[in-house]
């Protein structure tokens, strides 16, 4: 919290390259958020650095009550689901039917010889992309980020039984869709 | 290297109730580096799957977003500093035209009801009398703060 109180005090006494550096610290948890819940790359671009326009201009109303990248990341969070409601997107959708290395796995390619780590990760890819936009950004900011379950519930306002059980579900989903090439008979 | 730690709360959700702690079991022990029971296949399963998730590779931001966020940041800042002033200035323009104006129809009023007041009957001798101990009052005044200039002290009270 210390380093999130010199960091921030830096920036809002202006300090050449402090802001830069706020943005690069946290720059990979906004992308991965925002990237996760809206799906578009070039959207998920303009949107994490809208969300930085409104770190800079809102700075000065940090209390430092939870960590900066908590904050941040709330603040993504809000900005994503914004543009989601917009779109009228729902939030827990999945998008059964889209995948098409999943279809691939329904031809009955004998597709298991072949499955090396790269192919597994684009496999994984291509069913994280089925997973609703929550449940991808849950399993990132988990598996990938390394959040807490406690983390994620402040910056989502979802209870953390909320975010277990899209987790568990999730999990489950992938599982069930990657046994054949995780080397397990289903 | 994981921060993953804390009870293992069954989720909200009956549903997937009993699948939370095993998952989590299997996590815990991938992220501890535990190779699971050779006889537990989905605990196998799950650990691999966990492996894959930790490396799971997204498309990138710019090599240059931090310095395109930061150059967008302090636009927007003089943006914003720009419309302060001409908020200020506008504020400045509306109060330089309103205040005389103001002052003007104030005075304007005041010597409407004094006239009014000089021709009633009583009201010429009251506004008279006012005028008089208006101009006394000034003149007791002005005597003091010149004696206060002047370093005359003020009279002796009866103690000294």
């Amino acid at each position: 919290m210390s380093d999130d109180r010199e960091l921030v005090q830096a920036v809002l006494a202006g300090r050449p390259g402090a802001f830069e550096r706020l943005v690069r610290e946290h720059q990979t948890l906004c992308w991965h958020i925002v990237l996760k819940l809206v799906r578009d790359p070039e959207e998920a671009r303009d949107l994490c650095q809208d969300t930085f326009l409104r770190v800079h201009r809102s700075l000065h109303q940090y209390r430092f009550d939870s960590a900066l990248r908590t904050w941040i990341g709330r603040v993504a969070y809000s900005i994503a689901l914004r543009r989601l409601e917009r779109k009228r997107l729902a939030l827990d959708c999945d998008t059964e039917g889209e995948d098409s290395a999943y279809a691939r796995i329904e031809s009955g390619e004998d597709v298991q010889a072949e499955v090396a780590q790269a192919q597994l990760a684009a496999l994984l890819r291509a069913q994280m992309r089925t997973l609703s936009p929550i449940q991808s950004m849950l399993i990132t900011l988990y598996h990938l980020d390394e959040l807490t379950i406690p983390e994620i519930a402040a910056m989502t306002d979802l209870p953390s039984g909320t975010i277990k059980s899209h987790l568990a579900r999730a999990r489950a989903r992938l599982r069930e869709r990657l046994a054949p090439h995780l080397g397990e008979p289903q | 290297m994981s921060t993953h730690t804390g009870p293992d709360h069954a989720p909200s959700d009956d549903t997937h109730a009993m699948d939370w702690p095993r998952q989590e079991r299997a996590f815990r022990a991938w992220r501890d580096g535990e190779a699971p029971p050779s006889d537990d296949a989905d605990a196998r399963t799950l650990q691999q799957l966990y492996a894959a998730l930790a490396e799971e590779t997204l498309p990138a931001l710019p090599a240059d977003f931090a310095a395109n966020t930061v150059a967008a940041a302090e636009r927007a800042a003089r943006a914003r500093r720009s419309v302060a002033r001409f908020r200020r200035a506008l504020l400045a323009i509306a109060a330089l035209c309103y205040l005389p104006a103001m002052l003007a129809a104030a005075a304007t009023l005041a010597a409407d009801a004094l006239s009014a007041l000089w021709h009633q009957e009583t009201g010429g001798a009251a506004l008279s009398w006012t005028a008089t101990l208006t101009v006394l009052a000034a003149l007791s005044w002005g005597i003091d703060a010149l004696r206060t200039r002047n370093g005359e002290r003020d009279r002796p009270t009866l103690r000294s």
